[in-house]
């Protein structure tokens, strides 16, 4: 298997205060990896240093995608180049329909727009998988989305947007056990030999869906421990005390 | 502080005889929507309207004014709901060099309603100014305003916004907003919101915000591929459409989109 993804030594600050302490994670393609880790370990300043938020400044290391050093890229570069995050909040953004965000989504990242029939009929299968309503497409982006809705909406936009690497930040949480259902199943279906997947979690419930080759445990900016599913499974049921660093 | 004014005369312009003068009004326990393009209405100059609801009327207005960018619009409405009647009214300041815009609504009746939402889209160096006076003299009214404004360039906005309650107006509820988004350095914003109330038992709040962007958008945006350009048109689009949105014609508003630059083909086929 080559690798798809890998972050080298990663080292970033949050407003001066240094929060990852050097990370290393090597994904080859159609790996899922699961990362698992106290609160305020550092878990979502990597996810928002993967894509690229400019509030976090990297101090050293490197982030590659398929061999290309991406460290420096803007968000919309990285996407561009089918990385994914799906957002743990995604921001609500007033006055922007959920159809016309798609829209123009889908047409920055493959470089070409559909025509609004292929458009229509793509998403309304999309929708259905996913047990989305079609009046979904008129709302404000995320604006009076429940918890659940919004991991759907960031879950309809990765299968969209066909990343090769995606990043999913606490997508289980706010979902009921439907929804976390549909959602697995969507992701799981998404899985492929060529794709990457890193899931962000604090719990067993999703992995349970989409089956992580390697399982990581996060604490103090960086990786503790590194092990196989039997690994989400023993933090189920022990928690991170028994982990060395955590 | 002192209160800044576009035109130093503009009262006294507005009570000149000979300037442009028009009513609208639904008649009693009639619903009724209409949009007047300003332009159609009356050119450049000075222009007084009054938006009428008799009794148990429901009245929908557009007011949307785009002259060109030599002229100069100065108006007043009158916007008067008798008792049981509602106006929905949405007005749109986008043309003029100096556009000077002063509404006063009256809840005359009890259970009377009037609902306002109005945009000011400046650009260059567009000067456009706003000031509204909500009055409530009588009991089980209600009026809610919320003003919003876009400031690009070296454009000049000016809310002044007042909410008077009388004395004997007991259960009145009565609200404004002015939401101002700054695009540009030099673009800049005053805006006056104020209350006078003379009741214990009343519903009221005022407030205003003045921002840019947000980082936090633009990032999500940026995440799914979208330029920081082609992002910024889409969150200052969707500003002006919580104004547009609100309209229920929808050939209205895909009218005023189209004047606007902001129409979006829709999902339906």
């Amino acid at each position: 298997m080559s690798t798809l993804f890998e972050i080298q030594d990663l080292q970033v600050a949050v407003e001066g205060k240094k929060v990852l302490t050097g990370v290393n994670l090597k994904v080859n393609r159609g790996e899922v990896h699961a990362i698992m880790g106290r609160n305020g370990t550092g878990k979502t300043t990597l996810a928002y240093t993967l894509m690229g938020h400019p509030k976090y400044e990297v101090l050293a290391g490197k982030i590659l995608l398929d061999g290309e050093d991406i460290t420096h890229l803007k968000p919309e570069e990285r996407a561009r180049r089918r990385l994914f995050l799906a957002f743990q909040y995604p921001v609500a953004i007033p006055g922007v329909s959920v159809a016309s965000f798609l829209r123009a989504s889908m047409k920055a990242v493959r470089g070409s727009e559909l025509q609004p029939s292929q458009f229509r009929a793509l998403i309304k299968e999309e929708l259905k998988s996913l047990a989305i309503p079609e009046s979904f497409m008129t709302r404000s982006l995320n604006e009076g989305f429940s918890g659940g809705e919004k991991k759907r909406l960031e879950t309809l936009q990765l299968r969209l947007l066909q990343p090769k690497m995606a990043v999913l930040d606490e997508t289980d949480s706010g979902l009921d056990i439907d929804a976390l259902r549909i959602v697995s199943e969507n992701l799981q279906n998404y899985r492929s030999a060529d794709r990457g997947l890193l899931v962000i979690t604090h719990y067993q419930r999703m992995l349970n869906y989409i089956k992580p080759d390697v399982v990581h445990v996060f604490g103090d900016g960086r990786i503790l421990q590194t092990g196989g599913a039997d690994l989400a499974l023993k933090l189920e049921e022990q928690g991170y005390d028994w982990v060395a660093g955590a | 502080m002192k209160e800044p004014v576009l035109f130093k005369d503009a009262e006294a312009r507005l009570n000149e005889a000979n300037s442009f003068k028009q009513s609208w009004v639904a008649p009693k326990n009639t619903k009724k929507f209409d949009v007047k393009m300003w332009n159609e209405v009356t050119p450049s100059g000075v222009a007084h309207f009054t938006i009428r609801a008799e009794e148990g009327a429901h009245l929908e207005y557009v007011l949307f004014q785009n002259l060109p960018l030599d002229a100069s619009s100065l108006a007043q409405v009158k916007v008067i709901a008798e008792k049981n009647a509602s106006i929905k009214l949405t007005f749109i300041q986008q043309g003029a060099s100096l556009s000077h815009l002063k509404i006063e609504t009256q809840c005359m009746g009890e259970g009377s309603d009037i609902q306002i939402r109005g945009l000011q889209n400046a650009k260059l160096r567009q000067k456009f100014s706003f000031e509204v006076h909500s009055i409530h003299s009588v009991p089980h009214t209600r009026s809610e305003l919320t003003a919003w404004c876009v400031v690009r360039d070296q454009a000049h906005s000016i809310f002044n916004g007042l909410v008077s309650i009388k004395e004997n107006a007991h259960h009145t509820e009565a609200f404004q907003k002015n939401k101002n988004l700054i695009l540009s350095e030099k673009g800049t914003v005053d805006s006056f919101p104020k209350l006078l109330i003379a009741n214990d038992e009343v519903k009221c709040a005022h407030g205003s915000s003045t921002s840019t962007l947000e980082p936090e958008q633009f990032m999500y945006l940026q995440s799914r591929g979208i330029d920081r350009d082609t992002a910024e048109n889409m969150l200052t689009s969707g500003f002006l459409h919580q104004v547009l949105d609100w309209i229920s014609d929808e050939s209205v508003r895909t009218k005023l989109e189209i004047e606007m630059g902001v129409h979006e083909e829709g999902f339906s086929s």
